[in-house]
């Protein structure tokens, strides 16, 4: 509302997803290859192993080209990125946090700068300066870990921030440790593999002994892993619907545990017979713990973004900004005075044309094009095809009680209608101009059974459709009235009838000749 | 296009600093990054112009040279970057933002943009002995990829300056796609901030020809030297001329705002002398018997005319936005504690930064030869 909304196609979430999944995927090792360069180099010099110095040397260009290059700029990636998708949230992250991503700043500015110097200088700096400088390395990443990991989960857990508006209290937020726990673990595991994955590049008798090595580095903190993430879920208000807010997390809780048991067993099958057959360290091996190991981490996060819902800034338990870009006491003005009074990005009232549908468009892209496409990711198109005007306005009007965590529509009554009028010609259903009356109760309950009802039901199908004949059968007209009014009692996902008592008659005389059918 | 200036209402949380604090940040952050960005962009240029004359084994050694640092450049300009957007953001976001999402696949275009130039880059650097042709080409690709991210940002500064347009082209296409072709200063601004670049990037080949010299190298330095100091004489005389057209291109209201004070006319003056100051002991080191000094002088010249700059640019900023954006009526809560960790930090990551810089240079110093 208070920003323009970019029309994406691809929706906006799933960029976000795309550019962060990436970033979180080479930054965990930005932070966890520093401490293994740092920790193996001291072993090398310990032991005198200068097979595994001259490595290090190879490796940490490769890490710092990695890190310092594609890390870095998918890191001001996922900053362009929610800037675009959303600006509200970015603006009011930026107004809480300034001082501590500047903070994150004076730390990402000595990393780069010694990342630069460690990978440059192995033959130029005495032994004890260099590792030294390793080290400063790994401590100002994880530094700018420690900074990071605050802002991240205040957009999931705000906790106390939401009454006190204090910074340490956002800062410090209900999940601020779990979570710091969980990534300093992926970004220890995440060492280890990257390892893992590019050791095919050395002749075969060094494979086994870098293999196992890097091994001790994935695999207790690949086991650890779930622990610290069950830990931090118990933390985390709504964790345990996964699902509930977007179907799709639940498609991702499955990807996550089956890529991270794949994960866990290639990873021990390695460490395990690499000695043997050194070959098993190989390109292909490498590839598909570097795939497993996306998958993991980015249905995770995926999950995680998942449970914010229906906030940006929040989570179902209480928030601060909606998905959309609003707050609530905003939500509540747009819900009295209308939404498109208030919105600054739209056609002025001037030069407005058109029917309902043309304003509905305006609402569409104003309230709902944050998180849904007209056909692309999470495709409005599917959600209302083939319905009535009344269903679908029956959906906006209940937007907030029904599955899937959204928020509540923020427009006035006219505009729920226009909504519902431009969302119907999408998929193709026209508005059934109001019958006469005949005075036929079963017409008026049919009528209610469509708006009402099928905004959940279809009327019969597969039960996977959540058909209402099957549900209603036998049903007599005083059972349907008393059923109609207790419908979150009999099932607690139901929405409660919020139409007259004339209409639950008529309704309720319409469902029980439904059932009778 | 509507006659409508729409422009996003204050975020109601307050700002973490007085004004005046993150203005001075934001200047002094851009300050910090005008250099190593324009060395990035201007010594790409100049190692392109060297590598293409690699027939001469002094600027062959050149282009090497200047291919070696640039990826270090570049690292700089981005970290330094990162900083002036984050303090440009929380002070100008109603229209910064507005005006991104009008602008949203070229703005987002640059992250691809950087990596193809910052990757391009390390190629060049690795691949210059060995590979000479594919080196040459990948820079220029590289190069071309970093001038066109800076003319994007261009794009994108002037149009958050003027929100007049932005509602007018969201309701025409609100897929992003837009760019701010029809902004009058648009290319006086991209000219005089590309040429700027080049001569700034001048006086470092002029510094790498000055330390030829005294390693003894007199004939390459020589031509390094000279190079270096007529690139910059050349492209400060063709800035001063951008500059002016740029300074006819702006609106009379923002003209007559910038002039109406002391401080805008005094810096144009100021700036201009110290160019020509510049210019002129640029000129003396050509035939010098020990340039360092001089081209050291033309650089701290260099420094205080940039601020010059930066300080006539914000007051440019300021006028252009008129009232469309009141920051001295922004709410403020200012987060002191945090504000004086920040510092802390700084000063301490300098430190280390300095401290690792310090290790690198005795090491230097005591390896034989």
């Amino acid at each position: 509302m208070n920003y323009p909304v970019w029309e994406l196609e691809m929706g906006g979430g799933l960029l976000i997803a795309l550019v962060a999944v990436t970033h979180v995927f080479v930054s965990h090792f930005a932070v966890g290859g520093g401490l293994f360069l740092a920790v193996a180099e001291a072993r090398a010099y310990r032991r005198g192993d200068e097979a595994l110095l001259a490595w290090l040397k190879r490796h940490s260009k490769f890490f710092a080209l990695l890190t310092l290059v594609f890390g870095a700029m998918s890191g001001v990636g996922i900053w362009f990125t929610i800037g675009l998708v959303h600006p509200a949230a970015t603006s009011a992250l930026i107004h809480l946090f300034v001082w501590g991503w500047a903070i994150e700043w004076v730390f990402f500015f000595v990393e780069i700068a010694s990342s630069l110097v460690y990978a440059a200088t192995w033959e130029r700096l005495d032994r004890r300066t260099h590792l030294a400088i390793g080290w400063i390395y790994f401590v100002s990443a994880f530094m700018s870990l420690v900074v990071i990991n605050g802002i991240l989960t205040f957009m999931f857990t705000p906790g106390h921030w939401l009454v006190s508006r204090s910074f340490l209290d956002a800062f410090f937020n209900p999940t601020y440790w779990p979570s710091l726990v969980v990534r300093t673990l992926g970004c220890v595991a995440f060492a280890g593999l990257y390892v893992l994955a590019t050791a095919w590049r050395e002749p075969p008798e060094h494979r086994a002994s870098l293999a196992r090595y890097a091994a001790w580095w994935a695999i207790p903190a690949t086991v650890a892993g779930p622990l610290a993430a069950l830990i931090y879920f118990r933390a985390a208000p709504g964790a345990f619907e996964i699902g509930g807010a977007i179907p799709a997390a639940a498609h991702a809780l499955k990807l996550v545990m089956v890529a991270a048991v794949l994960y866990a067993v290639l990873l021990a099958a390695v460490a395990l017979l690499a000695r043997r057959r050194p070959r098993l360290v190989s390109l292909p091996v490498g590839l598909a713990l570097l795939v497993l190991g996306y998958l993991s981490i980015g249905s995770a996060e995926f999950i995680r973004e998942s449970l914010r819902k229906p906030f940006v800034i929040g989570n179902p338990s209480g928030g601060y900004l909606y998905v959309n870009g609003l707050t609530a006491p905003e939500v509540e003005a747009t819900r009295q005075g209308g939404l498109l009074a208030r919105a600054k990005w739209v056609t002025p009232p001037s030069e407005r044309v058109g029917d309902d549908r043309a304003a509905g468009a305006q609402i569409f892209r104003v309230a709902c094009r944050g998180c849904h496409t007209l056909g692309g990711y999470r495709a409005i198109r599917n959600l209302v095809e083939g319905k009535p005007v009344d269903t679908i306005a029956t959906m906006i009007r209940t937007l907030e009680k029904r599955r899937g965590h959204m928020p509540p529509f923020p427009g006035d009554e006219g505009e729920q209608r226009a909504l519902a009028r431009y969302l119907a010609s999408l998929g193709g259903a026209v508005e059934v101009p109001a019958e006469p009356s005949t005075g036929e109760p079963l017409a008026a309950g049919k009528k209610v059974m469509e708006g009402f009802c099928l905004s959940c039901h279809v009327l019969d199908g597969p039960a996977q459709d959540n058909p209402l004949k099957p549900k209603i059968k036998g049903w007599s007209a005083d059972l349907a009235y008393d059923n109609v009014g207790k419908l979150s009692k009999l099932n607690a996902a139901m929405i409660d009838f919020d139409g007259s008592d004339a209409d639950r008659r008529a309704l309720a005389a319409y469902l029980s000749h439904l059932g009778s059918e | 296009m509507l006659d409508t200036s729409v422009v996003a209402s204050v975020d109601p949380i307050p700002l973490p600093a007085p004004t005046w604090l993150l203005t001075f940040f934001l200047l002094f952050t851009f300050v910090l990054h005008v250099v190593p960005m324009s060395v990035t962009l201007g010594g790409g240029f100049w190692a392109i112009w060297a590598a293409g004359r690699a027939d001469r084994p002094a600027y062959r050694e050149l282009a090497a040279r200047l291919g070696r640092w640039l990826p270090y450049w570049t690292a700089a300009a981005v970290t330094t970057g990162v900083a002036v957007l984050l303090f440009l953001q929380v002070l100008y976001g109603p229209v910064f933002y507005a005006a991104s999402v009008v602008l949203a696949w070229p703005w987002l275009s640059v992250i691809g943009l950087l990596l193809v130039g910052y990757y391009g880059y390390y190629f060049r650097a690795y691949r210059f002995a060995k590979n000479p042709t594919a080196a040459f080409y990948v820079g220029v690709v590289a190069w071309l990829a970093f001038a066109l991210i800076a003319f994007i940002f261009v794009n994108q500064m002037t149009l958050m300056l003027h929100p007049e347009r932005h509602l007018g082209l969201y309701l025409a296409s609100a897929r992003g796609l837009h760019t701010n072709l029809a902004e009058p200063t648009l290319l006086p601004r991209y000219l005089h901030m590309l040429v700027g670049a080049v001569a700034v990037a001048a006086l470092w080949v002029a510094g790498l020809g000055a330390l030829a010299l005294r390693r003894g190298e007199s004939e390459a330095g020589r031509a390094v030297l000279v190079l270096g100091a007529t690139g910059f004489i050349s492209a400060t005389a063709l800035e001063m001329l951008l500059g002016f057209f740029l300074l006819l291109a702006q609106p009379h209201e923002v003209l007559s705002v910038v002039a109406s004070g002391a401080a805008g006319p005094l810096g144009l003056v100021l700036a201009l002398a110290l160019a020509l100051s510049a210019m002129r002991i640029l000129l003396k080191a050509r035939t010098s018997n020990s340039p360092s000094t001089a081209v050291l002088v033309g650089a701290g010249h260099l420094v205080v005319v940039i601020v010059l700059m930066v300080l006539i640019r914000h007051l440019t900023r300021q006028a252009t936005l008129g009232g469309a954006l009141a920051i001295s009526a922004m709410p403020v809560a200012p987060q002191w504690g945090l504000i004086l960790a920040f510092v802390v930090l700084l000063v301490a990551g300098l430190a280390t930064v300095g401290w690792m810089l310090r290790a690198l240079s005795l090491a230097k110093a005591a390896r034989p030869g």
